[in-house]
């Protein structure tokens, strides 16, 4: 009986350690946790010491205070009248397409104009500076810069496009990723704007948006991200004659080494076949959108427009497909909206060729010298 | 009044001059955010919040890697030999999946793999380490969010002979499962199984550059030709003059130049044991470029399975063992690779012939219209 007890306990006393070690963390794994720990303590009180630090290096903020509307800014009193001006003109645009969203939104923030200097090729050049808030350090959205000196419209403009980012933060993902820019259009369209967006418009290669030229709604649609129809994106968006185009933007993964060889061709030698291979091993992901960010922007634009005073509060606020976000913000059916999107845009043709004023006159300035000085050089220069 | 030169260079003083008076002075500069420039204080404080955390990353790659090693340690003591070894705690189905999908990636670098040298061990830990301050307050974490960990193990971390993948699951999901297959699990433990154990030397010369030449065993996958023209520019020094034939550029650029002290560099265990994550710009500098991890692999499609293996096995320094083995020295090799990889040097500069034609007749006109006499132009 003890022989048995004996070699019981002989046998548990071979095994158990082994077992129990497989369970309970080794000695080194344990002083690796407390390292763990302790570093991270010291982590945690750095952190606080870079905190109060930052919280210490303010610097003054400008004396002049301009409120109007949601609008508040700080600047000096050199830069106030123009300031103010453009803060008027902020106003108006953010009670025509931005609503209470876009004002509230605004009005939790005070922007900062001040005299600043940037560098350039020859030394430093002035610039007004525009913060989207008096912790500019901390803001998530960047400081505009206008060459100085600078007209209120062109202030009024850096200040707007701060109100368009701050009107699209914490919007819900699916919206924010349809219209990808990363803000809210409450500036009016400029003509340059306008006119590339036509040039775009014209010249892209892809059936979509070919179909969309004849006034093919659903096809508009499709181009534009806001309904998808059945298939692939490259079966939906590009044809055969497209694809050399297409892979002139976008490229096979790299794994895929006779995809590659394709592109290279199609490229180099602009041959059919290896354009079709190498736009066939496209996954659909990477298969380019037909229309630009700038066109769905514009056409957002349009949408905001046709619904008139809180149709941004409308499309932020309502739920659905994005279709139907659209059309809740529009307030007409979505129909309608693409059909005068795409008036305007047909309307944007720009005029071919123009020659800006300063160009003529610096053509006919150096012509005018250099024929003056052919005529008076006389004599020979020995 | 006639224009001289001299007169025509006044003008062009004068001119200069005036619009130098337009111009200048400069404005000031007025001080810039310091957004740019940290000031001093907070410099020095973000300098030492960076370095220590840092160490607090290191530290947790090392409790990791220890964890896992205990359990591989605890696992190993059951006995079997194979390609893949699951902890106790992973469940039976997950098991089951998982193991199919690790025998597909050995089975796709076709080249005959031992256990002998190799495995492959998964283990599931959700576990996370708790902060030092209260989670409430604070939104630091210690590890980023992911769906698996994988780290490799070397001989000396393990038991000496065998290189262990070490793929820690957070979770039991499909998810989890998917992300097995798609990440590349052999890693560098895929040369250790196909060609067993590195020559002393060789593990020496890949140590000093913290294993990056032979990270990927993707040798099975061709590779497609280089597509950004540009590639090239972003190489370093050493071996931007490699790509243009320059052999003493090549060693430094493979390291074969300064091998010094790599036994003293690591000296725990876990030192041994390299993080797949862990950027590789952060142990080292790209060597090769970018592309320096795909290197081994390369070399062993380049020169054939049989011969590389004579080379990783080889006792002699990595120049002889690649002579040796492979019929050619690893310099002019090593200048091919990086022309496949990031393309060829552009042609220099050089004189055409219709050019020197041109300038020559351009040359003979000028000289001809000098030589003739000169006639004085009456008003």
């Amino acid at each position: 009986m003890s022989s048995r007890l004996l070699a019981l306990i002989a046998m548990v006393a071979t095994v158990a350690p082994a077992a129990l070690r497989a369970q309970l963390p080794s000695r080194e794994t344990d002083s690796l946790l407390r390292r763990v720990r302790a570093l991270d303590s010291v982590m945690s009180v750095r952190t606080r010491s870079v905190d109060s630090i930052r919280r210490t290096l303010v610097t003054p903020i400008p004396p002049v205070d301009i409120r109007e509307g949601p609008i508040h800014v700080r600047t000096d009193a050199s830069l106030a009248p123009r300031v103010r001006s453009a803060v008027r003109a902020v106003v108006e645009m953010v009670d025509r397409r931005g609503g209470t969203l876009v004002a509230s939104r605004a009005s939790a923030h005070v922007a900062v104009v001040r005299r600043d200097s940037t560098r350039s090729i020859v030394g430093m050049l002035p610039v007004i500076a525009i913060d989207a808030d008096t912790a500019a350090r901390w803001s998530m959205i960047a400081q505009r810069e206008v060459r100085s000196p600078a007209s209120a419209a062109a202030i009024a403009n850096g200040l707007a496009s701060i109100v368009e980012q701050r009107a699209l933060q914490g919007v819900d993902s699916a919206l924010a990723a349809w219209i990808m820019v990363g803000r809210a259009p409450v500036r009016p369209a400029r003509d340059a704007e306008a006119a590339d967006a036509y040039v775009e418009y014209a010249t892209t290669e892809s059936a979509v948006v070919r179909r969309c030229r004849t006034r093919d709604i659903a096809a508009c649609l499709d181009a534009l991200g806001v309904d998808s129809s059945a298939g692939s994106r490259l079966d939906r968006w590009y044809t055969a004659e497209d694809y050399r185009a297409l892979v002139r933007t976008a490229a096979p993964a790299r794994d895929d080494s006779a995809a590659v060889a394709a592109w290279i061709k199609c490229r180099r030698n602009d041959e059919d076949t290896a354009c079709a291979i190498a736009a066939r091993a496209l996954s659909n992901g990477r298969v380019p959108l037909p229309l630009s960010a700038s066109l769905r922007f514009g056409f957002l634009r349009e949408v905001l427009d046709a619904g008139g005073a809180g149709a941004f509060d409308r499309l932020v606020a309502s739920s659905g497909t994005v279709r139907d976000r659209l059309t809740a913000a529009a307030g007409e059916p979505l129909e309608r909206t693409v059909l005068r999107w795409l008036d305007r845009l047909e309307s944007s043709r720009p005029r071919r060729m123009p020659i800006p004023a300063t160009l003529l006159a610096a053509s006919l300035g150096w012509s005018g010298l250099i024929l003056g000085m052919a005529l008076i050089r006389r004599t020979s220069w020995a | 009044m006639g224009v001289t030169v001299w007169r025509w260079t006044a003008g062009v003083v004068v001119g200069c001059s005036a619009i130098a008076a337009l111009l200048l002075p400069f404005p000031p500069t007025v001080p810039e955010a310091w957004t740019s420039r940290a000031p001093a204080p907070l410099a020095s404080e973000l300098a030492a919040l960076t370095q220590v955390a840092g160490e607090g990353q290191a530290s947790v790659h090392a409790y990791r890697a220890a964890q896992a090693l205990d359990r591989w340690s605890a696992t190993r003591a059951g006995g079997d030999t194979a390609l893949v070894r699951f902890d106790r705690n992973v469940p039976p189905t997950l098991a089951g999946k998982a193991r199919s999908l690790v025998l597909e990636q050995w089975t796709a670098l076709a080249i005959p793999v031992s256990a002998r040298n190799a495995e492959v061990f998964v283990y599931v830990d959700s576990t996370p380490i708790p902060t030092a301050d209260n989670a409430a307050a604070s939104r630091r974490w210690l590890e980023p969010g992911q769906l698996l960990d994988i780290a490799y193990a070397l001989p000396a971390a393990t038991d000496g002979n065998k290189c262990v993948a070490l793929v820690r699951l957070r979770g039991v999901s499909d998810a989890h499962v998917d992300a097995l297959r798609g990440s590349p699990l052999p890693g560098i433990c895929g040369f250790y199984a196909a060609f067993g154990v590195p020559g002393t030397a060789i593990r020496d010369w890949l140590a000093a550059s913290n294993f990056r030449f032979a990270r990927r065993s993707d040798w099975s996958v061709a590779r497609a030709p280089v597509t950004d023209a540009s590639a090239l520019y972003g190489l370093h020094d050493a071996a931007a003059r490699c790509l243009t034939g320059d052999p003493h550029a090549c060693r430094s650029a493979l390291g074969l130049e300064a091998q010094s002290a790599v036994r003293e560099l690591r000296r725990g265990r876990l030192e041994w044991v390299l993080d797949a994550t862990t950027p590789t710009t952060a142990t080292a500098p790209a060597f090769l470029g970018d592309a320096d991890e795909e290197l081994l692999a390369d070399a062993v499609r380049s020169v054939g399975a049989e011969r590389f293996a004579r080379f990783w096995r080889s006792p002699l320094g990595p120049d002889s063992a690649f002579r040796g083995a492979a019929g050619t020295a690893i310099e002019p090799w090593t200048q091919r690779w990086l022309t496949r990889v990031y393309g060829a040097l552009p042609p220099r500069p050089r004189a055409r012939k219709s050019d020197l034609l041109w300038l020559s007749i351009a040359l003979t006109v000028g000289l001809f219209v000098a030589r003739r006499p000169r006639e004085r132009v009456l008003a």
